[in-house]
């Protein structure tokens, strides 16, 4: 997952490329002044993170906002194109690709032999 | 880290758009060194504008050159690898913004073909009450619905609309068309510029089944078979002139990651831009054309969604994309349709973090997203960043975010009619719904655009067609007014927006002034050279 993240960023908006690695290291000790928690997020305990990140979600601040849910978008592009977690979802998107491609090429040939659909 | 689907080497070998030969193609990302090229004519773009453009002018007998952004990526090489497509066919891998209130996602393609290799492929014409408003509001010529007939006929020879095939369609086709008929609505066949589509609903990110007839397996190598050349990975920065005419562009070949390496400059007579709505005018304002209305009249189609999530299994992923829309609120400004994206796309549209985002993620198989589409009234603008990008700012007026409102509930009468038990809406302050009963709290939403949340991946209107140069940016015909030999072929040009999907409004406006072009401007060019 994090090889295809890294892969991923340099085709960012140039914008994000610069700001991004910058953003996450506000995230990172952002618990000192969002929170007032004397820690960085990830020594964090997860209820406390969890809490901690929805209160970038909800923050008034659009900035603050757009990079968690930039990464967030990110990781789930990542995390669910694994061909483990599509399975244990019941999505089989790459089979069916194989199956129509089949039914394409059939029905050309069909096609070909008069069948106008 | 995806698993390559095999396709048996013998049914590929029976699909004809998996063995397309594409000719007279010079990959920019090759170059080591500077270069300068000529032709009669650069194209700069291969979308629907641009493809269309360079096919027309190399049947004609110009000497064409391509001038396109993003690399060449052939049928036989797309798949379902979700993030692999995104690096390879889209601008900024879908992450651009348009920015003002709200924020407005907005995605667009950066490949050989254009966006119309990651549409959907809906191929409507214009309608008929736009083009006569177009007509009469701003006095444009030769585009009323009797003048454009001939002009869409030919575009859709090319495109092939057809609806979908029963056998393809899937639980999600099928709810969309139910709920809609339990309400007394009609819903309309979609036409998309097909060949016996297998649904495989992988619209966006390629169409490995080759069914899609997209300008990648259309025009862009009937230009290319017509003579035509294309350089692909390769950045246009600016126009360049000669005594106020317009006499080539300069640019940037890409290397790795798209980053620039060598320069080019290319030279010819006629410099059209298809660049889309948003780097059209960016070159223009790069080349220090400060023409008013240049960027301005942006107009950007803002879609809202809603996931319905149903008791029954839906299997999203298994039928046809979009196979129908609802176009009987048109005339309100308002047209239904949907899309289905992969999990990871849309698990970022969806709430939560972590385990609450797992909890609603695992209902994917029981989700069915439905979108409106808004003819917007609004306005933005393309303006250049600090960075010389074009940036485009567009806030969404109080009228239109009623009728997204409006839109969003019909919306969820929709999805409750086909039987959903909640609604998960693109609100801040109202996150779901979980009864009919509901719905008056969406219309009973302050219009406020703050915490609503919409996505594009429409942007036209802001180097608009205009008989007055204080009007717009180009003459009734596309040509930059006053920079002799600078035209416009993508839908900057449109006067105002369309209110559906606007593949063929632009394939056919480009062909409409491109046969002018040929009749008027270029005729020198063709005659001079003893092509005409």
């Amino acid at each position: 997952m994090l090889v295809e993240i890294d892969r991923t960023l340099p085709y960012l908006p140039r914008l994000s490329r610069i700001g991004l690695p910058l953003g996450l290291r506000v995230l990172e000790w952002g618990p000192l002044v969002f929170a007032g928690q004397p820690t960085r997020l990830s020594r964090m305990n997860r209820d406390d993170a969890r809490a901690y990140l929805q209160g970038w979600l909800d923050s008034r601040l659009g900035s603050r906002r757009l990079l968690v849910y930039g990464l967030r978008a990110l990781i789930f592009l990542a995390f669910y194109q694994h061909p483990t977690v599509l399975e244990a979802m019941g999505v089989h998107w790459d089979r069916r690709l194989v199956e129509a491609v089949g039914l394409r090429a059939d029905t050309l040939d069909r096609a070909a032999y008069g069948d106008p659909r | 880290m995806a698993i390559p689907a095999e396709i048996p080497p013998e049914v590929a070998a029976r699909i004809p758009e998996r063995s397309i030969d594409y000719p007279n193609v010079e990959p920019g990302r090759d170059a080591r060194r500077d270069a300068t090229l000529v032709a009669d004519a650069l194209v700069v773009g291969s979308g629907a504008g641009g493809a269309v453009a360079a096919c027309l002018l190399a049947e004609a007998g110009l000497d064409v050159l391509m001038i396109e952004e993003g690399g060449l990526h052939k049928t036989e090489s797309f798949s379902t690898s979700v993030l692999e497509m995104m690096r390879a066919l889209y601008r900024d891998i879908g992450a651009s913004m348009i920015l003002g209130k709200p924020g407005i996602v907005f995605v667009e393609g950066r490949c050989a073909g254009g966006s119309t290799v990651i549409n959907g492929g809906m191929c409507w014409r214009t309608p008929e009450r736009i083009l006569e408003r177009w007509q009469r509001d701003e006095r444009l010529p030769d585009i009323d619905p009797r003048a454009m007939e001939p002009v869409f006929a030919e575009v859709e020879r090319e495109m092939n609309p057809e609806t979908q095939r029963p056998d393809t369609l899937g639980v999600h086709n099928r709810l969309f068309a139910e709920g809609a008929r339990a309400l007394g609505w009609h819903p309309r066949e979609n036409l998309r510029n097909m060949r016996r589509c297998a649904g495989l609903n992988n619209c966006a990110f390629g169409c490995p089944t080759g069914a899609k007839q997209s300008m990648l397996v259309t025009y862009l190598p009937r230009a290319l078979r017509a003579g035509a050349r294309l350089v692909t990975d390769a950045r246009v920065d600016r126009v360049l002139f000669d005594r106020g005419r317009a006499t080539g562009v300069r640019g940037r070949f890409l290397g790795t990651n798209a980053r620039p390496t060598y320069r080019f400059s290319a030279h010819a007579p006629t410099v059209i831009l298809a660049a889309g709505a948003r780097h059209t005018p960016g070159i223009l304002k790069r080349s220090w054309l400060r023409a008013r209305p240049i960027g301005r009249n942006l107009t950007v189609h803002p879609n809202a969604k809603v996931v319905g999530i149903f008791d029954e299994v839906v299997n999203p992923w298994w039928g046809a994309h979009q196979s129908h829309q609802i176009h009987e609120f048109l005339d309100d400004g308002i047209l239904i349709g949907y899309a289905v994206p992969p999990p990871g796309i849309l698990a970022g549209a969806m709430p939560g973090i972590g385990e609450r985002s797992a909890e609603i993620m695992a209902l994917y198989n029981h989700m069915f997203p439905v979108g409106c589409l808004i003819e917007d009234t609004s306005t933005g603008r393309v303006v250049l960043g600090p960075d010389r990008e074009p940036q485009m700012l567009y806030s969404l007026s109080r009228r239109d975010t009623a009728t997204t409102h409006e839109g969003v509930a019909k919306i969820c009468e929709l999805l409750f009619a086909a039987g959903a038990k909640r609604c998960v809406l693109p609100f801040a302050d109202l996150g779901e719904i979980r009864s009919p009963d509901d719905i008056s709290r969406i219309r009973a939403r302050r219009p406020d655009p703050r915490g609503l949340e919409l996505m594009t991946v429409h942007i036209m209107g802001s180097a608009r067609m205009a008989v007055d140069p204080q009007r717009g940016a180009t003459d009734a015909f596309g040509r930059v007014f006053d920079v002799p030999g600078l035209c416009v072929a993508d839908a900057s040009l449109f006067p105002s927006p369309v209110g559906v999907n606007p593949q063929e409004t632009i394939m056919a406006l480009v062909t409409r002034n491109v046969r002018r072009w040929l009749e008027t401007d270029l005729r020198r060019s063709l005659s001079s050279s003893g092509r005409g």
